[in-house]
């Protein structure tokens, strides 16, 4: 029971994670993997809002949402002059920026130390599995969140005028739309969703280090969203059902945990592979890729 | 004088740089050169001239997508006067000017209706979750859109026309025909003075452009539009322009009505090939 509510809360998180991901990358034509960092952001400022100055954890949340949305589209800008892949090269050196920061700068962030004891707040004053449940209240909170916030520009104007942008910027142009500024308001979005996923984590794994928002992270987690499917609501859901779902799947087949890992990475890559010929769109997406 | 006049561009220079692979010198293409022309208000103006006799390019200085040399192009409307050169390109929609681009450029994965709805402009129902804090605002201005977008199906096409049977499917099965008359009617959605069609009815079939010279005159003679018409069809340009120039070595050549231009020994030679 405990393992199930354990998935299920894993489950809420990545589903965050890739609502954030796809809300840029489907939306737009901005591939990113930064994505990671701005988790990493979000959870170091969310702690440091926590521990270091006292703040609720209700109350970290908002600012570490402007916080990370703020860098989002500072980051987002610099698509003006480079484009298409030159832009997922800007992200990965952001990623490795804010990877070198937190784990160099031990003065602020601890370093490799890595900061213990955090925890997320208690929902429930005393059941038995009061943590857990806590912690599936809390994800399902903030599921809830991101869903609706994807939603509601899915289905508005805004939403439209983004599929045009990834389509066709010169039509866009004309028609009276500036793309780096809905770019711009989008990538705010999307990684101040990406910075409160963060927090989310930091409260209920209690422990984070730099490692944990490393570049391979973010290409997993770009990984995951392509393997789902991106730009509308079921493609995220269906990428963070299949990632929590494989290793319980390898682990059903009797697979050694020592093993289980790479396979996976294996699992992964053809899965990719496979997915980009013959369905393009991932398992559930919109976007074609 | 000036208050019969949308556009005048005024001695636009413009050159592109061909840069071969063989030599070291750059050559420069003269492809526009001080030319001079007039827009008149509530017309249909047609530019016709050679391939490659710049007209594109004249179309994408006054967008804004490409920048001239020298010369200027000034907007009047409304009574005000405009330097479209002060202006980025997102920013001549409200100024009131829209753009047929020579190829198709519809939105292949949006729906029929959401490719008439992008063409409207909502202004600040647009912002993300606009909704959340202008409820009342943007529900308003979103039935407008919709209900602009569903009278131009109804009204124009018909209930029988696909468009309308079809409105919710994706537009990237629309046949080129079919798309670029939905892209001139997506024109109708927003609240434009002046535009600048590029050839709309190049590999078009003769119903449609019958379909698109109908569009035309509904612009300029119930919405007041003013039209510049890149055309090479000469068929449509008697039939519809009320004055016509005729572009050579990047200058107006010759203008005046189409049937004195295109009666002209020296367009007959250099373009019509009479
Ligand atoms: N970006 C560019 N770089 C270099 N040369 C260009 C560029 N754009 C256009 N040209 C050249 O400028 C000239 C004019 O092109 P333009 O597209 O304006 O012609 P056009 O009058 O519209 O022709 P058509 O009737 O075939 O559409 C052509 O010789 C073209 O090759
Ligand atoms: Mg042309």
């Amino acid at each position: 029971m405990n393992y199930l509510l354990h998935l299920s809360i894993l489950f809420t998180l990545y589903a965050c994670i890739l609502l954030s991901t796809s809300l840029m990358a489907g939306l737009t034509n901005l591939i990113t993997l930064a994505q990671a960092a701005f988790i990493g952001m979000g959870a170091y400022i969310g702690v440091w809002l926590m521990k270091g100055l006292g703040l609720p954890f209700i109350l970290a949340i908002p600012i570490v949402l402007i916080l990370t949305g703020i860098t989002g589209l500072l980051l987002s800008l610099a698509s003006v002059r480079l484009k298409g892949d030159y832009y997922i090269l800007a992200t990965i050196g952001f990623q490795s920026l804010v990877f070198s920061f937190l784990y160099n700068c031990d003065s602020i962030t601890k370093g490799p130390m890595g900061i213990v004891g955090i925890s997320l707040p208690s929902v429930f004053q005393s059941a038995s599995h009061s943590y857990l449940y806590s912690g599936l209240v809390i994800g399902i909170a903030f599921v809830v969140f991101s869903v609706l916030s994807t939603l509601l520009v899915l289905r508005s104007p805004f939403g439209r005028v983004l599929k045009g942008i990834r389509e066709n910027e010169t039509t866009m142009l004309t028609l009276g739309r500036n793309p780096v500024t809905n770019k711009a308001i989008i990538c705010f979005i999307s990684s101040g969703l990406a910075g409160i996923a963060g927090i989310f984590y930091a409260g209920y794994i209690g422990y984070i280090d730099p490692t944990n928002f490393k570049l391979d992270f973010s290409v997993f987690i770009l990984t995951a969203a392509i393997i789902g499917g991106m730009g509308n609501l079921t493609g995220p859901l269906a990428g963070s059902l299949f990632i929590v779902a494989v290793p319980e799947a390898l682990r059903l087949l009797g697979l050694q945990v020592s093993h289980a890992a790479n396979i996976q990475q294996i699992i992964y890559g053809l899965i990719l592979i496979a997915l980009m010929r013959f369905r393009p769109r991932g398992i559930a997406g919109e976007k074609s890729f | 004088m000036v208050s019969d006049i949308i556009l005048e561009i005024d001695s636009v220079s413009k050159s592109f740089i061909i840069t071969h692979n063989s030599s070291i010198t750059d050559n420069h293409l003269l492809v526009l050169d001080s030319l001079d022309l007039i827009v008149e208000c509530g017309k249909i103006t047609a530019l016709i001239g050679s391939n490659g006799a710049g007209k594109t390019t004249l179309f994408n200085i006054v967008s804004r997508l490409i920048d001239a040399e020298k010369g200027s192009i000034t907007l009047y409307s409304e009574s005000q006067e405009y330097n479209l050169f002060k202006y980025k390109p997102h920013q001549l929609a409200s100024l009131g000017i829209g753009r047929l681009f020579q190829s198709s450029h519809i939105f292949e994965q949006m729906s029929i209706i959401d490719n008439l709805l992008i063409g409207y402009q909502y202004g600040s129902a647009e912002f993300p979750y606009a909704n959340l804090y202008i409820p009342g605002k943007s529900r308003e201005i979103d039935g407008r859109a919709k209900a602009k977008a569903l009278e131009i199906l109804k009204t124009i096409f018909g209930t029988d026309h696909y468009f309308w049977k079809q409105r919710n499917q994706v537009a990237g099965r629309l046949s080129y025909g079919q798309k670029r008359l939905l892209e001139t009617a997506r024109l109708m959605m927003g609240n434009y003075k002046l535009m600048l069609l590029d050839e709309p009815t190049a590999g078009i079939s003769p119903p449609f452009r019958i379909e698109i010279g109908r569009l035309l005159e509904k612009m300029v003679h119930e919405m007041g539009v003013s039209v510049l018409l890149i055309e090479h069809n000469m068929h449509f340009v008697r039939e519809h322009a009320d004055i016509c120039h005729f572009m050579h070595n990047g200058r107006d050549h010759v203008f005046g009505t189409p049937a004195d231009v295109l009666g002209n020994e020296e367009v007959r030679r250099m373009y019509l090939g009479a």
